[in-house]
């Protein structure tokens, strides 16, 4: 429970715009897991850089950058133990769609009684992120999913069990990294 | 603060009195995780040994090879399938795909196995009853999200495509598509120097390191290498000690300068001056027209006068004073050894 706490007070210290810390110590504290050893992972081809517990394998697959604008153009995959614990999806945003503005267009499937859809402000920058929570059923585990616009990128993160506190938590640095416009 | 972010961290905080684990399991009913397609089965297992998401994603595996990247309730599943390249989502049934029906709070999937007409048998597990897998028939409209196909089921990627992956501490492995469709090999782990010092653990001149990225993993690569120790201050042979050997006794040429014998044969020659003093210079005088031009040959000769031994000496150790500065200390440390391999063979003959 004190993790929650804490990753709360982590998320609204990223998101209060007169906390007196200077930024990029607000940054670096957001972007370190408390528990691990991390290391920094950069995308060889979009440069992202995440901050991902040690153990943790990055795996990245492009796809054909011709496929229809729907069509995920890159996929980061973060796997603990052999076993997918986060997945990033990269699509292009020619027609620089707000994140609802994606959903509503090329994610109506998240329009779904079981799932909320909710707005929010994070990182330093206040990124616009959207939310999409499916609380976990008899079907499914609790599937987070955080649309945000990056540059002329549309990205998903989708944290495969967040009830799982390990998995929220690289859920959680990877969605500020990337709310904080990391770049290397 | 604005309102969204306190709901934001009102929304993390209030998980933790909401929420209970939902592992994904090895095991459902009577069938297990135990096809190899890259990953593990995500999808939890209902009470009563069923769940129509942990057999459809099951069947994909064993059958395609894959990890669907489908997570969540059933009715999502159409939807992130028709996002994804890898996959299509088809308004008509096909013997091997997924059958997705998008109505219901949580709808439902399952493995097609045929398709006769607008009848199809699927392979299924549900949440409720307790049969375990079974093979059942619907009218095909029951499934109102589609049917999902891997665009090639023979294939494990298309032409054109690389996937990447993380290794060591430093480094990135990639693989090609190969023209069967196929994943190539992954390349070797490498990447960017990080760069900087660092210290490699050596002794001496050889501790002068920096950062590099070998095989993946950052190193501390040896930028020194050990060599003659000089005057210098510095341990340039890399053995802890500093101009050992007397290294900074007086320079070669002064040697001569008080007349004494052998003077211009041995100079330049600090480490072997003795040795050659007692075997040259107190032998054939170091006086010859030959001292001081070509030691090692003069050597040979004078040995040869002296013993009448019809020594080999397969050094060649001439030229020692004719050329300067570093070079002459290198041929000197070159022609003391082979000197010496000369003079033994010469003892033993």
């Amino acid at each position: 429970m004190r993790r929650y706490l804490f990753l709360a007070s982590l998320v609204l210290s990223a998101c209060s715009p007169d906390a007196s810390e200077p930024v990029a110590k607000q940054k670096e504290q957001a972007l370190q897991p408390s528990n691990s050893v991390s290391r920094t992972f950069t995308d060889p081809h979009q440069r992202w850089r995440l901050v991902l517990p040690k153990q943790a394998v990055v795996r990245t697959t492009r796809f054909d950058p011709s496929t229809p604008v729907h069509k995920v153009k890159e996929r980061l995959e973060i796997l603990s133990d052999d076993r997918l614990v986060l997945r990033i999806d990269i699509w292009t945003n020619p027609e620089d769609l707000s994140p609802l503005g994606w959903i509503d267009t090329h994610a109506t499937y998240l329009r779904n009684q079981e799932i909320t859809l909710q707005q929010s402000y994070i990182g330093p920058e206040n990124r616009l992120v959207v939310l999409a929570d499916q609380p976990r059923s008899c079907q499914s585990s609790h599937i987070i999913t955080a649309f945000l616009s990056v540059g002329k990128s549309m990205v998903s993160m989708t944290c495969v069990d967040g009830d799982d506190p390990s998995q929220r938590t690289i859920f959680e640095n990877a969605l500020v990294s990337f709310a904080a416009g990391e770049q290397p | 603060m604005s309102r969204s972010c306190f709901l934001l961290a009102a929304a993390l905080a209030a998980t933790v009195f909401v929420s209970s684990p939902a592992q994904a399991v090895y095991q459902c009913g009577p069938e297990k995780d135990e096809c190899i397609c890259g990953g593990n089965n995500p999808f939890p297992c209902c009470d009563n040994g069923g769940n129509c998401t942990w057999w459809a994603w099951q069947s994909a595996c064993c059958h395609w090879g894959v990890i669907v990247p489908m997570l969540g309730n059933a009715n999502t599943w159409a939807g992130v399938a028709a996002n994804d390249p890898a996959y299509e989502v088809l308004s008509y049934p096909v013997p091997n795909s997924i059958a997705c029906r998008a109505s219901g709070a949580y709808g439902h999937v399952a493995w097609v196995t045929s398709v006769n007409g607008s009848k199809i048998t699927v392979s299924e597990m549900n949440c409720w009853g307790n049969y375990g897998v079974r093979d059942w028939s619907y009218d095909a409209s029951f499934f109102d999200g589609g049917y999902i196909v891997l665009k090639s089921s023979l294939c494990d990627c298309s032409e054109g495509q690389e996937q990447s992956q993380s290794c060591g501490t430093c480094g990135t492995q990639t693989r090609p598509c190969a023209a069967n469709c196929k994943w190539g090999d992954w390349s070797a782990c490498a990447g960017p120097d990080p760069g900087g010092p660092c210290d490699t653990g050596l002794l001496g001149a050889c501790a002068s390191g920096e950062l590099r990225c070998i095989e993946g993993n950052e190193t501390c690569s040896q930028t020194v290498t050990a060599s003659e120790e000089v005057c210098d201050g510095v341990d340039n042979d890399c053995d802890g000690q500093v101009d050992e050997d007397d290294v900074c006794a007086t320079p070669p040429g002064d040697a001569g300068a008080d007349g004494s014998a052998g003077g211009s044969a041995e100079a330049g020659r600090p480490d072997s001056a003795a040795d050659s003093t007692a075997d040259t210079a107190g032998e054939a005088g170091g006086t010859g027209p030959d001292a001081g031009k070509k030691p090692g040959s003069a050597w040979a000769q004078n040995n040869d006068e002296a013993s009448g031994c019809a020594c080999i000496t397969t050094g060649n150790t001439k030229n020692f004073s004719n050329i300067g500065g570093v070079l002459i200390l290198l041929a000197l440390a070159l022609g003391r050894r082979r000197t010496r391999s000369s003079r033994k063979r010469c003892e033993s003959c």
